[in-house]
């Protein structure tokens, strides 16, 4: 099978540690899938692995059907693979409208350095458009032009998607969504991703710690511990798996 | 034979070298302490020696002390106490500060320091009065161990001192409880918190004794100079900086290894270049003045060829990441009528400004606005790199030298009319940063800045030496001479149409910068400053947006060089864009305003209003009348404006925005409030929520209409 996101045998190791161990993984388009592991278990540095951020010692990671070994950051953000934040990463002094602006910009690609000199770098009413489509998606719109400063964590986190989504990715990284939300919150925001995914048609794939989003949430799941990866398959299978309950829903269990 | 005298030869440069190499190792080692147990970059160092050094000189020469009681003064009780004094009072409070903020802190002071110092004991330097050394006949008395190189006595002094030095820090080390804290804190900050030392009295501590040994190298390497002046020292720190970084920075036997390099290496240079020189005649003025360059060479190679040394920059603080600092009262919510009335009273007052200096001003004072005014377009510049992009760029000023050199060079050599010289030394200099900053921008923060000091100074001691930038010998007596413009029938060197030309720039440029900033760049590099990650994660390269910074910056500075050498028909280098004033005007623009347009306009009239206007007393003058009103204390120092300036930059961390900005916004808010609390608008509520650190509004509330 040939998914969206392919990444085939990963490894990496930090100081003679081993951080990743031949992880295989893959995401088809418009699915929604989670990566679970307890703390420790790899994987923040299989993500990065993904986006680029780290270089794998072995292994490749294929997004439709490309190999990405090499490519920049950025580069990859292009090619569609979009991205959250697990500690809030969002642009200080500006705008919520901003924030999405500005990826709008480098999606579209009209900005041209001549255009700024002349005056036509401003936002065009088709750029604004789509952000203010894109933010009532969001329920975002009555903040719009909000200092970014005065916004909650919640709507951060959403600010977070919506930029993330204004570059039209075909997969989105979610790291850790539920980090610092209550219960509550991070049910209102799994409902609102749910109806964007619905409506935008992009795939998913979401690194999590809340066993009960993610059993709520993807259809699919992996779960990693130890480097290595112990279970995957549909999300109610693996999370039914004696070995997974071994080693990560033990505290789990007992907590339900 | 000829090997014999070879290594006859370089074994009198390893001699020759070892004296300064150990006042480098010195200074290295001071710093490098610093750096490791409190995280700052403390480019103050330079202005501490300074004071220690003049303090010394002074207290022998003014106040005719003998060496031993100068020496206890400026060395083992001023400079800890300044040591201390600063590591107590900001540093400790900029631990969570970027790393950025602390380098603007340090330049700050280090331009603070010195004129506070010189005026509290009322020192002036006095132009070919060299400094005395700590031993009597120090420059004239020699001793020859090994027949090939006398050691005057100072050089001998400077070693035994430094030796001295070493073993007294590794005997701390070694032997005393507060060495072990020390060296535990150098090693692993967080394991010495828990350990249950208190990190902050080991760092005030270590501050007092690098202070110390700042302090002590400078009164060491005082005889090397002249003339005592701040500028100097300033370059022993980047010579330090160079050492400490040959030593990657981590160990302190690296520091001191790296130091001693640095002063063989630059000694064995002086030896053989000669040589080398007669080969290729081209080089010659690279020989004749590429030895004070060398370390500035050195830390430069160092920082691009070696670019693992940036990941040292998060190496950072024990006490880092707690609290950071309370964002910046956003500017952009505010009554559309407050708004109006603020450009209306602008506006105004720029009228009659205008009127004023058209109709009354003399001479003098037309020369000094239209400077202010061609200043300006040199701190636009500033407010590009800086502002926008969040980089300190120390190499201002020799981008703007560029601008001015290439206006001379064209006009004098082949008659092209000055105005399009102008613009062409615009494009020169935005090549010339456009290319510096391919090798420099992987570095980032810190390192950026001391990259670009690295190339100012390499500029100033090397490439304007050369005759095709600065003019060679001939320069030297008849100066860089520069005509006004002529356009058809207009003729600028009427000084009004001259102000009316620079005005008009200043307008281009402006406007400009403005439409940068609301465009595609300007929020490129407003979204990178907020977040790197998060920018590469929409598909932004860094890389990209930071170069067509550089490159702008470095055509307006050259642009704002060539009009500032037109106006004065002059480039006069030394006196306009040396890097000890290229440091100035970062301090300046920083603590006005970085981010607008109005702060660089206000930094240019700062540099050359602030003086003839306050500090002479003129405006008193003016208010009261008369005068002989105008109390004794007028005339105040011009060296003022570099105290309140510098200290103003000190600000940095709390108010990157400025210190100017922040009041400025402040007043407005609370402006906004008092007139127009009657009839709120959208964000009001929200925003004393914000500012109050409350969130804004429940986030539920948000998801729940999304799914409505």
């Amino acid at each position: 099978m040939s998914g969206l996101l392919e990444a085939t045998g990963i490894s990496k190791s930090f100081a003679g540690i081993q951080a990743l161990q031949d992880v295989t993984l893959s995401v088809d388009a418009q699915q929604r899938t989670g990566l679970i592991g307890p703390n420790g278990a790899g994987k923040t540095t299989f993500f990065n692995c993904l986006l680029g951020v780290l270089a794998p010692d072995e292994g490749e990671v294929r997004f439709k059907g490309q190999d990405m070994g090499g490519v920049p950051v950025s580069h990859r953000a292009r090619a569609g693979i979009g991205r959250t934040f697990q500690r809030i990463e969002l642009f200080d002094e500006t705008s919520v409208f901003e924030h999405l602006f500005i990826a709008e910009r480098v999606r579209n690609g009209s900005g041209a350095f001549w255009k700024d000199l002349v005056g036509l770098g401003r936002p065009k009413p088709a750029e604004i458009n789509r952000c203010r489509e894109m933010l009532d998606l969001l329920g975002l719109l009555p903040v719009a032009d909000e200092p970014i400063e005065a916004l909650s964590l919640g709507q951060g986190r959403l600010v977070e998607v919506g930029r993330a989504l204004m570059t039209n990715p075909e997969l989105l990284l979610l790291d850790e969504p539920s980090s610092g939300l209550d219960r509550k919150e991070t049910a209102a925001l799994a409902a609102t991703l749910r109806a964007v995914q619905a409506e935008r048609g992009f795939a998913i794939l979401l690194v999590e710690h809340d066993i009960e989003l993610v059993a709520d949430f993807t259809e699919h799941t992996y779960v990693l511990d130890f480097g290595t990866l112990i279970a995957s398959g549909p999300t109610s299978e693996v999370l039914d798996d004696p070995e997974v309950r071994a080693s990560y829903l033990g505290t789990f269990e007992a907590e339900a | 034979m000829i090997l014999a005298s070879v290594g006859e030869d370089f074994f009198r440069a390893i001699l020759q070298g070892t004296p300064s190499g150990t006042v480098f190792a010195l200074v290295a080692l001071g710093f490098v302490l610093t750096y490791k147990t409190s995280g700052v970059f403390n480019l103050a160092f330079g202005a501490q020696a300074y004071i220690s050094a003049a303090l010394y000189f002074h207290a022998v020469n003014q106040w005719g002390w003998s060496t031993v009681p100068a020496l206890l003064l400026s060395v083992f009780a001023v400079a800890p106490a300044i040591g201390l004094v600063l590591e107590r009072t900001m540093f400790r409070r900029l631990r969570t500060a970027s790393a950025v903020a602390k380098l603007v802190v340090a330049i700050g002071l280090n331009v603070a320091l010195p004129a506070i110092f010189e005026l509290a004991v009322r020192y002036e330097p006095v132009a070919g009065r060299t400094p005395t050394g700590i031993v009597p006949n120090g420059a004239s008395v020699f001793y020859d161990p090994f027949g090939i190189y006398p050691f005057s006595r100072d050089e001998l002094a400077q070693m035994a001192v430094a030796l001295c030095g070493a073993l007294l820090l590794a005997a701390l080390f070694r032997f005393t409880s507060i060495g072990l804290s020390m060296r535990a804190v150098v090693e692993s900050p967080r394991m010495t918190e828990m350990a249950g030392i208190r990190a902050d009295w080991v760092s005030a501590f270590a501050w007092a004794l690098s202070s110390a040994f700042a302090g002590m190298a400078g009164v060491l390497i005082a005889p090397r100079f002249n003339t005592l002046i701040a500028p100097d020292f300033f370059y022993l720190v980047v010579v330090a900086i160079a050492a400490a970084a040959i030593g990657r920075l981590v160990s302190l036997p690296r520091a001191l290894a790296g130091g001693l390099l640095l002063g063989w290496g630059t000694a064995v240079f002086n030896t053989f270049a000669p040589d080398w020189a007669e080969s290729f005649t081209f080089l010659e003025p690279l020989t004749d003045n590429i030895t004070p360059a060398i370390p500035f060479i050195v830390l430069f190679g160092i920082l691009v060829l070696w670019p693992a040394i940036r990941r040292l920059r998060e190496a950072n603080d024990p006490m880092a990441g707690v609290d950071p600092p309370p964002p910046a009262p956003p500017d952009y919510k505010r009554h559309p009528y407050l708004t109006m009335g603020i450009r209306a009273f602008t506006l105004s007052f720029l009228i009659i400004l205008g009127w004023v200096v058209f109709t009354q001003a003399d001479v003098r004072w037309l020369f000094l606005v239209t400077q202010a005014v061609v200043l300006s377009i040199v701190y636009l510049s500033i407010t590009v790199i800086t502002g926008f992009a969040g980089q300190i760029s120390l190499c201002q000023g020799a981008f703007a030298a560029i601008g001015g050199f290439t206006v001379f060079q064209m006009a004098d050599r082949w008659d092209v009319p000055v105005l399009l010289a102008a613009v062409a030394g615009a494009f020169v200099a935005a090549a010339v940063g456009g290319l510096l900053s391919i090798p420099v921008l992987r570095l980032g923060g810190v390192w950026l800045a001391l990259a670009t000091l690295a190339f100012a100074y390499f500029f100033d001691a090397v490439v304007v030496k050369f005759p095709w930038v600065g003019g060679g010998e001939t320069s030297l007596f008849q100066g860089t001479r520069i005509p006004r413009p002529h356009l058809g029938p207009l003729d600028f060197n009427d000084d009004k149409a001259f102000l009316v030309l620079a005005l008009i720039v200043l307008v281009v440029v402006s406007s400009l910068v403005i439409q940068l900033r609301e465009g595609t760049i300007g929020r490129t590099l407003r979204v990178l400053r907020g977040s790197e990650v998060a920018a590469e994660s929409i598909g932004i390269s860094p890389a990209k947006a930071r170069v067509a910074a550089f490159a702008v910056s470095a055509f307006i500075a050259g642009l704002g060089g060539a009009m500032l050498s037109m106006h004065q028909e002059n480039v006069n280098y030394p006196n306009n864009f040396a890097p000890a004033t290229a440091l100035f005007w970062l301090v300046l623009v920083v603590s006005l305003s970085a981010r607008t347009v109005e702060g660089a306009i206000q930094a240019g009239a700062a540099f050359s209003l602030f003086p003839p206007i306050i500090l002479n007393g003129t405006i008193l003058a003016w208010i009261l009348r008369a005068e002989e009103r105008v109390p004794g204390i007028f005339p105040v120092s011009p060296k003022w404006r570099f105290v309140l300036f510098g200290l103003a930059a000190v600000q940095y961390a709390r108010h990157p925005e400025g210190m100017l900005e922040f009041s400025k916004r402040r007043s407005i808010s609370r402006l906004d409030a008092r007139l127009f609390e009657k009839y709120p608008h959208a964000g009001h509520a929200k925003l004393r929520r914000a500012r109050r650190g409350e969130p804004a509004a429940r986030p539920e509330a948000v998801a729940e209409e999304s799914e409505s």
